[in-house]
């Protein structure tokens, strides 16, 4: 396995497009966590509430809210991460460097298992920098302290490292399917920014299949890691992860994990 | 005999509308030079794609070693498929490192592979920047690495310029003196003919010639002749064990030899025998008419 991981990073290192968007991701990441604070103060400033609550209020950075508060509002940023895995994989088939590995002796499995440790150290790195910035800003806002709190709910981290991953492994297999960067970049936006929420969107509103709507693979991945900042509003708000939504979005990793075997085993190099 | 390095049995393969091959068989032994000839299209690059795991087959088996098709074997083979392909972004050290921890083979042969095909002084640039010599080049360099007993090279010649080309055959023919086993696929006879000791002829996915090249070259002498005197110059002819065939024609006789001579001593034995030759044509190149006769018959 080992060897696996280092033919990976031997490819990527010196991949500039790489190191710009791990970049962006981690910078966004940090940004809005640490300046949502901020963001709420200048809605405060500016005179806006909460059907009566005034937002500086919002205690995003207590424990044990702020696992969740922070894993949430990461995965509005997976897609970043997920660039990179779609411009290294689609890198091997533009310059067919898959066929030669195969060739000098990687079975397909062992080249497939190359990429996803790949996906998983993304998903591991980007989990080890939210577990950072919440020891950071827990350390620095929450007026509860101790490790009786600190580590509630902490759960929310691993969460966040399996949505990523599971995300990370859908967009692998729509790249192994379709094959070019360019145009995988584009259906994964459009997909992630659009096309799920217009389909569930007619599906509960037309329908009212409210039960069908969470089987979707991107809600499912989200729901991994539930929107937590209903509660401040005192709406009902899931704050733990529900077992049938780890089911459900395990389901997903399954399927997209054979649909990426398939792809590998069934097509020429 | 020696050891087979290669055993084919049967093998085929079809794309949507193409029999790219049919039941091809073909043994490669230890040592030799094997050369895949065949048009364009001929199905040489699908067989060596399918010999190293890189297109799934319809039917039949290979066998690499005498120990099957297991994707560790392919470690031990230094292959490069047409276009040279590595990552365009990073150097040739890089880009050979790669290629080292998947062969499982040390990164401190790197060095001496890309002296070996003059690149040493270019190691440090982007595979990108490279000519396409170069690029061939860093593909055979690759190859070498983990000093594989077995090379397999699909038309290492394509694109080069004739320098590049005589330095690349020179290499081959260096490499299979060293004792390592290669199969050269090529569409040029050429090529085949100076480097390789055996070789199949492949058209349409069939293979339709397997021989040595010592064999084909034996037929290479065909003496174009005529005299007065047709009929004493044919019986002269067909008493001669070297002639292997006369074929008449409308004012000339064909006359295929199995022993080399020039054209002069041809002339001087029929002079000898009172025979005035009044056309003394010897076809050189014969050996690309013999090609193109194996193609014909292979119809």
């Amino acid at each position: 396995m080992m060897r696996l991981i280092q033919i990976e990073w031997l490819k990527i290192k010196s991949l500039k497009a790489l190191w710009i968007m791990t970049a962006l991701y981690f910078i966004a990441l940090i940004m809005v966590s640490v300046g949502a604070k901020s963001g709420l103060d200048f809605l405060t400033a500016k005179g806006m509430d909460f059907n009566g609550i005034n937002p500086s209020i919002v205690p995003l950075y207590a424990y044990d809210d702020l696992w969740q508060n922070l894993a949430y509002m990461a995965s509005f940023f997976k897609i970043f991460p997920a660039f990179i895995l779609i411009i290294s994989m689609s890198n091997e088939f533009t310059y067919r460097t898959h066929r030669q590995n195969v060739i000098d002796g990687l079975s397909r499995s062992e080249f497939l298992l190359s990429k996803m440790s790949f996906a998983a150290f993304l998903a591991l790195l980007s989990a080890v920098v939210l577990l950072l910035l919440g020891f950071l800003l827990g350390s620095l806002h929450s007026d509860v302290r101790g490790t009786e709190y600190m580590f509630q709910s902490i759960e929310f981290v691993l969460a966040h490292a399996l949505q990523f991953f599971i995300y990370f492994t859908g967009a692998m297999l729509l790249v192994l399917w379709i094959r070019r960067s360019g145009i995988s970049i584009v259906l994964l936006l459009l997909y992630t920014l659009l096309l799920e929420r217009i389909i569930t969107g007619i599906l509960r509103l037309a329908l009212s299949w409210d039960d069908v709507i969470n089987f979707f693979p991107l809600r499912a991945i989200n729901r991994l890691v539930p929107n937590p900042f209903g509660k401040y509003i005192f709406q009902e708000t899931q704050t733990f992860l529900g077992l049938q939504d780890l089911a459900i979005a395990l389901l997903w990793l399954g399927l997209f994990t054979f649909g990426i075997h398939w792809q590998l085993r069934k097509r020429d190099f | 005999m020696s050891e087979t390095v290669l055993e084919v049995a049967g093998l085929s393969k079809r794309y949507k509308r193409i029999q790219a091959l049919q039941a091809l068989d073909l043994e490669v032994h230890e040592r030799s030079v094997f050369g895949l000839l065949g048009p364009n299209g001929s199905g040489k690059s699908t067989t060596l794609g399918i010999l190293l795991g890189a297109i799934h087959r319809d039917g039949g088996s290979y066998s690499w070693f005498g120990q099957g098709e297991a994707h560790h074997l392919r470690k031990r083979i230094g292959a490069i498929l047409e276009t040279p392909c590595f990552y365009h972004y990073l150097d040739a050290e890089s880009n050979l490192r790669v290629v080292a921890r998947i062969k499982e083979c040390s990164e401190e042969a790197i060095p001496a592979v890309l002296e070996r095909v003059g690149l040493s002084n270019r190691r440090k640039d982007a595979f990108k920047t490279y000519s396409l010599g170069m690029k061939q080049r860093l593909a055979i360099a690759s190859a070498l690495l983990g000093d594989p007993s077995v090379l397999v090279l699909d038309e290492p010649t394509n694109g080069l310029d004739p320098q590049g080309i005589a330095e690349i055959r020179e290499l081959i023919v260096e490499l299979a003196a060293e004792g390592r086993t290669i199969v050269l696929a090529s569409h040029l006879l050429d090529e085949v003919q100076k480097v390789c000791s055996d070789f199949a002829v492949l058209k349409q996915g069939k293979k339709i010639y397997q021989g040595s090249v010592a064999e084909l070259n034996e037929h290479e002498d065909v003496y174009i002749v005529n005299s007065n005197d047709r009929e004493g110059l044919k019986s002269l002819l067909s008493e001669w064990s070297f002639v292997k065939q006369v074929k008449e024609r409308e004012d000339e006789l064909y006359v295929q030899v199995t022993e080399a001579m020039g054209a002069a001593e041809f002339n001087k034995k029929c002079m000898d025998k009172g025979q005035a030759l009044t056309k003394l044509i010897r076809q050189s190149g014969s050996l690309e008419k013999r090609f193109l006769e194996i193609l014909r018959q292979g119809q």
